[in-house]
């Protein structure tokens, strides 16, 4: 209803109009529908029948006038009926809310265009400046001051103590908060004070460091989703949302240069190509060229020159590298900081690598064609997880003196050691000897070759035989230097006989064949016997034997070796002085049982040798990949004794290491608990790549090592992408009437919605029906239009 | 006389052999252990005496001169029910004319014995074309695997590659050129050849060649020889010529 009633005609009514400032109509007829709509019926019949006996009437006007007049009176009546009211009300109007959102997340930390001076001081200069504008809002509105970043907080210290160290920025829960805090609460408007960059997309993915191929396509599209969300959002609550943003930069006055990302696999395969393509963002410089690197573990693997080109700021760089050793390993990509970027720490991005063996890479060498070298070349090759080449020593320099045919008749090559003792050495993972003599096709200088191959972490086999070990010529070779026993006089014993267990060979996983210990020993002792072994000499100090001979001794009176293993530095060495072990296979089928036996032994030896992690005394896994900064990262500790039994008591030396450091930054020590496996937490003080180490003394004297990386991940997803998100303003703007207003700018007032919830203090309320005025003045209608029917003849 | 005459001349003849047959099995001796060198062994089924019983050992005294593989020297003969048959993952049968069937628990014990890597090499001795030998053979081979077949190995199988390349055929029959087989996986655990091979290895007493070749001259003789090594670097060895290091090599040879 307008003011004009309000002025003019409730004073009318009642003389007390000076204590109300609001009314409204109000129904009090206590007429139920259905009289309301007999009524009406009747009504309408009424107009038709005035309007149908108006017919008479030559004048239209009048007849006009006829059926105006009924149909106010008719609609008078009607409105009567319904008990019409003014109710006056004295009320008060409710404030409407207002909260400030302040973006504290890291990339605040940006420097402004104002040199020295981040995003974040910008941003508290822009509040100091209006300090006038916020106590006027304060006085109309009830503001709320929040800083975000992953979470949400209620800013109490003041916003001069803002600091902006948030490692996540998420928008979207701005909309979440709105509507679980303010559900019931009047909006006048939102203020976002931000540049707009959410992070959380990339945050929220499984991350190493390293990105999938698809991973920043899927980022933008999360991103994208999530802030189209946030926009709907914001939309639906029909508020302004105005954002203070820092100052859209120049392009070329912004300089910055940053490794994005790096898209890979998360893991290579040993010995295969491995690619990762860095991005690298270029802002504000665009000549010259920008060194870009790959470091393995702190060695520089590859280094290449980016030749920068104007108005472009993307750049991909293609790193491809063949992995050397399994495990997991920290890459990093970098590239140097130069003058004027506003940003050192986006110059350099780390990732962990796990190297993982497709297949095992085996060289067997086999000095002549033997049911030994069958079955076990065999088994090989029926591996599906082993890339074998194999070498046979098909005919021998007396053959070729008895027989001699060209050439074109012989499906023979030659034997190409050079290659494979050199260059190829490397790529394998085991090198097999099997009754193989050496020195009639290769110098001994091959042969340091494959000392060094096993010191670099390098698997070797040497199998027995009558070319094998002494009776090879292997004494005073490099390979004597890392066999896990000593050579002997070359002799060789004829006599069939069945190899003992040792007390370290019950428990070790290569003889351990049977679960149950009575059950292993008892299959040890009947498996078919050997027909002959290569008398070595006594095992070396740090050799681990688990087979030896019943009855023959070394020179010092202990048992000859049959089975043992050495650890040579990085790398592993098995001998085995028996040529009859495809005897376990065959001839147990045989005796009615499987080749099982066989294939678990060695199985068992080839993992051993490749250090399979399931085969390591001291197994270290943490439970993630990557943490959160400021989360406990977890582990899992199983200690394994000698005999890779749990050691159930001793202690256990943690150390924490950053990247590649040795100085460890946290270290402590562990009791062992009965089971053997212990669990460790412990919270990064800031992000990046830490090493877990533990060592732990299995028997005295005799320490194990293991150790596990991982990642804590940190502010960089804040400063892949520097610049505001004009867009994302732009289109709040639009959606929600809102204002984007830069750090630099002046400002005395922010549009917000007036507040339109209202309190009732007092009311009265004043009916019309029972006005005899009222009554007075519908009998005049329906008496004027009766009497001009009289005089104009109608009925 | 005349006999004595033939059978002296035939004495001094084959005299080298022998001598040299004792030396390199005497090179061996000293090897580690006895057992360990590659042994074969004969089939012995109850209805078939050994028609070659010299063969064998003539053709591994020319696998010792040729290859460098360490031969046992004695060749035992093997029933299937043997204890000691799976000491020997290779079995010969010979024969020139047809045996019984086998006892389900002999063709089960070669089953087990075949599926698990021995090798079973069967040499038709005889001369008729629908001889019985072939048919038992056959049979025999049916009944071991009744989901395969013998058939004839392509020559891009490695029995035809595996120490020699193998572009003709020898045997004391020229009959067929190639060899016949039991393929499972890529494996071919019978072998089945019908030159008599055998025959063109077999000596006589005296050293002299018990059998002529028909209708050929020494190579036939000394392409069955190759033919023998192949077919036993293939019972060591498997389809190591298959790896992809030996191809180009062969396929150059080949042209």
């Amino acid at each position: 209803m307008s003011p004009l009633f309000a002025s003019n005609f409730i004073p009318f009514l009642t003389s007390e109009t000076s204590e109300y400032n609001d009314w409204r109509w109000v129904w009090s007829g206590s007429w139920s529908a259905e009289t309301l709509w007999v009524l009406a019926f009747f009504l309408l019949i009424a107009l038709w029948w005035g309007w149908q006996s108006s017919q008479r009437l030559a004048s239209i006007p009048q007849r006009i006038g006829l059926l105006v007049l009924r149909l106010v009176g008719a609609a008078a009546l009607w409105f009567l009926m319904l008990g019409p009211a003014v109710e006056l009300r004295n009320v008060q109007k409710i404030q409407n809310h207002l909260p400030i959102f302040f973006d504290t997340s890291a990339s605040m930390r940006i420097q402004s265009l104002q040199k020295e001076r981040t995003r974040l001081d910008a941003a508290k200069d822009f509040w100091k400046r209006h300090a006038a504008l916020w106590e006027r809002l304060e006085k109309e509105q009830k503001v709320h001051w929040f800083s975000f970043d992953r979470n949400i907080t209620p800013i109490t210290t003041g916003i001069a103590n803002l600091q902006a160290d948030g490692d996540q920025t998420d928008l979207l829960q701005i909309l979440g908060y709105l509507q679980d805090h303010f559900q019931d609460k009047p909006l006048a408007g939102v203020v976002l004070i931000t540049d707009g960059v959410d992070t959380l997309a990339r945050a929220e993915r499984t991350v190493s460091g390293i990105t999938q191929k698809d991973g920043q396509k899927k980022d933008a599209l999360l991103t994208d989703r999530r802030l189209r969300n946030l926009l709907v959002g914001l939309k639906r609550l029909q508020i302004p949302v105005h954002v203070i943003a820092p100052s859209s930069p120049d392009p070329q006055a912004l300089r910055d240069i940053s490794v994005s990302e790096v898209f890979g696999d998360a893991f290579a395969f040993l010995h295969n190509t491995a690619t990762v393509e860095a991005l690298i963002r270029v802002q504000g410089f665009s000549t010259g060229t920008l060194p870009i690197s790959l470091y393995r573990e702190g060695q520089l693997l590859q280094s290449t020159l980016l030749a920068l080109q104007p108005n472009k700021q993307d750049y991909t760089v293609r790193f491809s590298f063949k992995p050397r050793r399994a495990g997991k390993f920290i890459y990093s990509v970098r590239t140097p900081v130069l003058p004027g970027e506003v940003l050192h720490e986006n110059n350099r991005k780390d990732f962990l690598l796990k190297i993982i063996r497709d297949r095992i890479r085996v060289l067997h060498v086999t000095g002549r064609p033997s049911w030994d070298v069958r079955f076990l070349s065999w088994l090989l090759k029926k591996n599906a997880s082993v890339d074998l080449i194999s070498f046979f020593i098909l005919r021998t320099q007396q053959n070729i003196q008895y027989h001699n045919p060209p050439n074109r008749e012989m499906a023979l090559i030659q034997f190409p050691y050079h290659e494979l003792f050199t260059k190829s050495l490397p790529t394998f993972d085991l090198v097999v000897f099997q009754d193989f003599n050496y020195a009639p096709y290769m110098q001994s200088y091959y042969l340091h070759n494959i000392a060094k191959f096993v010191r670099n972490g390098g698997a070797f086999v040497m199998v027995g035989g009558d070319l094998s070990f002494a009776s090879g010529g292997y004494m005073d070779t490099p390979i004597e230097g890392i066999l896990p026993f000593g050579l002997g006089l070359g002799q060789i014993d004829e006599q069939r006989f069945r190899p003992v267990l040792t007390d370290s060979g019950r428990h070790h996983p290569i003889t351990r064949l049977l679960g149950s210990l009575e059950e292993n020993n008892a299959l040890w002792a009947k498996l078919p016997k050997q027909p002959g072994s290569n008398k070595v000499g006594d095992p070396h100090p740090d050799s681990i034997t688990l087979l030896e001979h019943p009855e023959n001794k070394t020179a010092s009176g202990r048992p000859v070796p049959i089975l043992s293993l050495r650890q040579v530095e990085k790398g592993r060495v098995m001998g085995l002085t028996v040529d009859g072990s495809w005897k376990w296979n065959f001839q147990r089928v045989g005796e009615g049982s499987t080749k099982e036996v066989y294939y678990r032994f060695w199985n068992n030896a080839i993992r051993w040798l490749i250090r399979d992690p399931e085969l390591e005394r001291v197994r270290v896994s943490s439970l993630r990949a990557a943490y959160r900064l400021g989360e406990e990262a977890r582990f899992r500790i199983r200690v394994l004794d000698r005999e890779y039994r749990p050691l159930r008591k001793g202690k256990v030396r943690i150390k924490v290491l950053r990247g590649g450091e040795t100085v460890p930054l946290h270290q402590t020590v562990r009791d062992i608990p009965n089971e053997g496996t212990l669990f460790f937490r412990w919270k990064a003080p800031n992000s990046g790549i830490f090493r877990l180490q533990v060592e732990a003394e299995i028997e005295k004297g005799q320490t194990a090592t293991g150790e596990d990386l991982f990642q804590v991940l940190g502010l960089l997803d804040e400063f892949q992408d520097i610049r505001p998100n004009d867009a994302f303003f732009a289109a709040l703007e639009r959606e929600t009437a809102g204002k984007v207003i830069r750090f630099s700018e002046q400002i005395t007032s922010l549009p917000l919605r007036p507040a339109t919830i209202v309190r009732v203090d007092r009311s009265k309320t004043l009916s019309l029906w029972d006005r005899s005025w009222v009554l007075i003045l519908l009998f005049a209608l329906f008496a004027l239009e009766w009497g001009l029917r009289r005089r104009w003849g109608l009925p | 006389m005349f006999h004595f005459d033939r059978n002296f001349r035939a004495l001094c003849a084959s005299a080298p052999w022998f001598f040299a047959g004792i030396w390199l099995f005497h090179a061996n001796a000293h090897a580690m252990g006895k057992h360990t060198a590659v042994h074969l062994a004969r089939l012995k089924l109850p209805d078939l005496p050994n028609n070659r019983p010299r063969a064998l050992s003539t053709m591994l005294l020319r696998l010792t001169e040729r290859t460098s593989i360490k031969i046992g020297i004695d060749i035992p003969e093997l029933s299937p029910q043997d204890a000691r048959l799976f000491r020997y993952p290779m079995l010969v049968l010979t024969g020139n004319k047809g045996f019984s069937a086998l006892p389900a628990q002999d063709i089960l014990r070669l089953r087990a014995y075949l599926s698990n890597g021995g090798l079973l090499w069967i040499d038709r001795s005889e001369d008729d074309k629908d001889g019985d030998f072939d048919k038992s053979a056959r049979r025999l081979a049916k009944r071991i695997f009744p989901q395969s077949t013998l058939q004839k190995l392509s020559i891009e199988h490695t029995i035809y590659r595996s120490f020699y390349l193998i572009r003709r055929f020898g045997g004391r029959i020229l009959r067929e050129s190639y060899i016949e087989g039991i393929t499972i996986d890529d494996r071919s655990p019978i072998l089945y050849s019908m030159n008599d091979y055998t025959g063109a290895w077999e000596r006589d007493g005296f050293g002299n060649w018990a059998f002529a070749v028909i209708p050929g001259d020494q190579a036939q003789r000394e392409n069955a020889f190759r033919i023998g090594i192949n077919i036993l670097m293939y019972a060591l060895c498997v389809n190591y010529k298959q790896d992809l290091v030996h191809a180009p090599a062969i396929l150059r040879r080949r042209r």
